[in-house]
């Protein structure tokens, strides 16, 4: 019997002390009993490996204590709805103040190869933020667990008004085809007046042009290589608005929507890691002044890039939700 | 679906089933005095198999929640813990017997309904 003794032994290791000696005296009387009727039907003593096989039925000793144990959760089923709720609802808005709070480092941060860095830095901080969250609300639910156990009261959490519920939701409205022709005769005009733009800057600069001239400054060269991809993002745009109006179906519209607007970040790229957007044209230009504009150039073009990085992945995010079954973006 | 996880979701759903109706049955036959191994031998021999290390800690368990009561005592040259139900734990099995007979008898009805359609 030294085989069961070690089993109890084992057994006692994960029991409390105060029930130990108890629960391990009624255990040996129940598998002792076990045994004998055993060797009673074989009209033999066991052998070793016998009394093995009835005590390796019965269990292995750390899950045959826990069941001896109380039994707890970290979080219960009551307030297991709420937390996973606060987790969905609550990751969004973090990760969202968590970007907005490192805008301000990817606006001021002093060149172009320590702003790449300073998105890639802010992406991989972006996880033990994200750990924190969770671990932070794990421990206030685990908290309220405790407490919901402890004074067994959920009135709270169960209490709820019908009248507060949201009104019914409308699915969205496609767009109507006199919409989409509107749409895209709008979007012609639009490349017309970029195409303009060239031999009559003061259609974007206004009369920033005299002032540019007063300075005896003019374009840099980066402006060509931007006006070229700009144009051809917006004849991208343009195919995909006249093949849905073509097709009459507006289902594969916005994942190529989306696309163009992630083309989009090339030339808004391009204008936030440039730094030089205007030259000096002669002697006598201000190159203090001009230094000036270009460097608030530059800030308001990197701010232009950050709102156009977040709108893309809010966009996203929103077509994601809408194409993907909510499952499978459950976290 | 396959049958790995149509047994898996059948066991899984027996094991539920089952779980509300052992308690009932180890109260109902701890009207009589039992020690541990002669009840999961009793309800074994009426067709109710239970793990020994689900009822042993069951039965403290219930212990603890004042439906059973126990004591000490020797038999067959050995001490054992003899468990037998509390005046509460014969109320309270009133109470689930009852309750019990109920579901019982709705399904029975749910069943035979289906049967005329």
């Amino acid at each position: 019997m030294d085989l069961l003794e070690r089993y109890l032994q084992a057994v006692g290791q994960y029991l409390p002390q105060e029930t130990r000696e108890d629960v391990l005296a009624e255990l040996r009387v129940n598998l002792l009993a076990e045994m004998d009727a055993r060797a009673d039907e074989m009209e033999r003593p066991l052998t070793e490996s016998e009394a093995a096989a009835i005590l390796k039925a019965h269990g292995r000793p750390m899950v045959v204590a826990a069941r001896y144990l109380p039994q707890h959760s970290l979080i219960g089923p009551a307030v297991f709805p709420f937390y996973l709720l606060t987790l969905r609802k609550g990751a969004p808005l973090v990760v969202l103040i968590y970007f907005v709070a490192r805008v301000a480092t990817f606006v001021f941060s002093p060149s172009a190869g320590a702003f790449v860095a300073s998105i890639a830095t802010s992406f991989a901080q972006l996880v033990p933020v994200l750990l924190l969250f969770w671990g932070a609300v794990t421990m206030t639910f685990a908290i309220l667990e405790f407490a919901h156990t402890q004074t067994g009261q959920c009135a709270s959490w169960n209490a709820w008004d019908p009248a507060k519920l949201p009104p019914l939701a409308h699915p969205k409205k496609e767009k109507s085809l006199a919409s989409r022709i509107a749409d895209l005769v709008l979007h012609c005009l639009w490349i017309l007046y970029v195409l303009a733009v060239p031999q009559h800057p003061y259609l974007i600069l206004g009369p920033g042009v005299l002032f540019l001239t007063k300075l005896s400054a003019g374009f840099a060269p980066m402006w060509r290589l931007f006006y070229v991809t700009f144009i051809i993002v917006l004849l991208a745009q343009l195919g995909i608005k006249l093949m849905a109006l073509a097709r009459g179906n507006h289902r594969s519209e916005q994942p190529l929507e989306l696309f163009t607007n992630l083309l989009g970040l090339v030339p808004a790229g391009l204008l936030a890691f440039n730094k030089v957007y205007f030259v000096p044209t002669g002697s006598a230009a201000n190159l203090h002044a001009l230094a000036q504009i270009n460097y608030w150039t530059n800030v308001g073009f990197r701010i232009g890039l950050v709102v156009v990085v977040l709108n893309l992945l809010v966009e996203s995010w929103q077509y994601l939700r809408r194409a993907v079954p909510a499952e499978r973006l459950a976290f | 679906m396959n049958a790995n996880s149509d047994n898996g979701m059948f066991e899984s759903l027996r094991l539920e089933l089952r779980r509300g109706c052992l308690i009932v049955a180890v109260l109902a036959q701890l009207r009589d005095e039992h020690y541990g191994y002669t009840l999961r031998k009793a309800l074994a021999d009426q067709g109710l198999a239970i793990e020994e290390s689900t009822l042993y800690p069951l039965l403290r368990r219930l212990e603890t929640q004042g439906l059973l009561k126990s004591e000490w005592r020797e038999e067959d040259k050995r001490n054992k813990r003899f468990y037998r139900l509390s005046p509460e734990g014969e109320a309270i099995l009133a109470q689930l017997l009852a309750e019990w007979n109920g579901i019982n008898e709705s399904l029975h009805k749910i069943l035979k309904d289906g049967k005329k359609r």
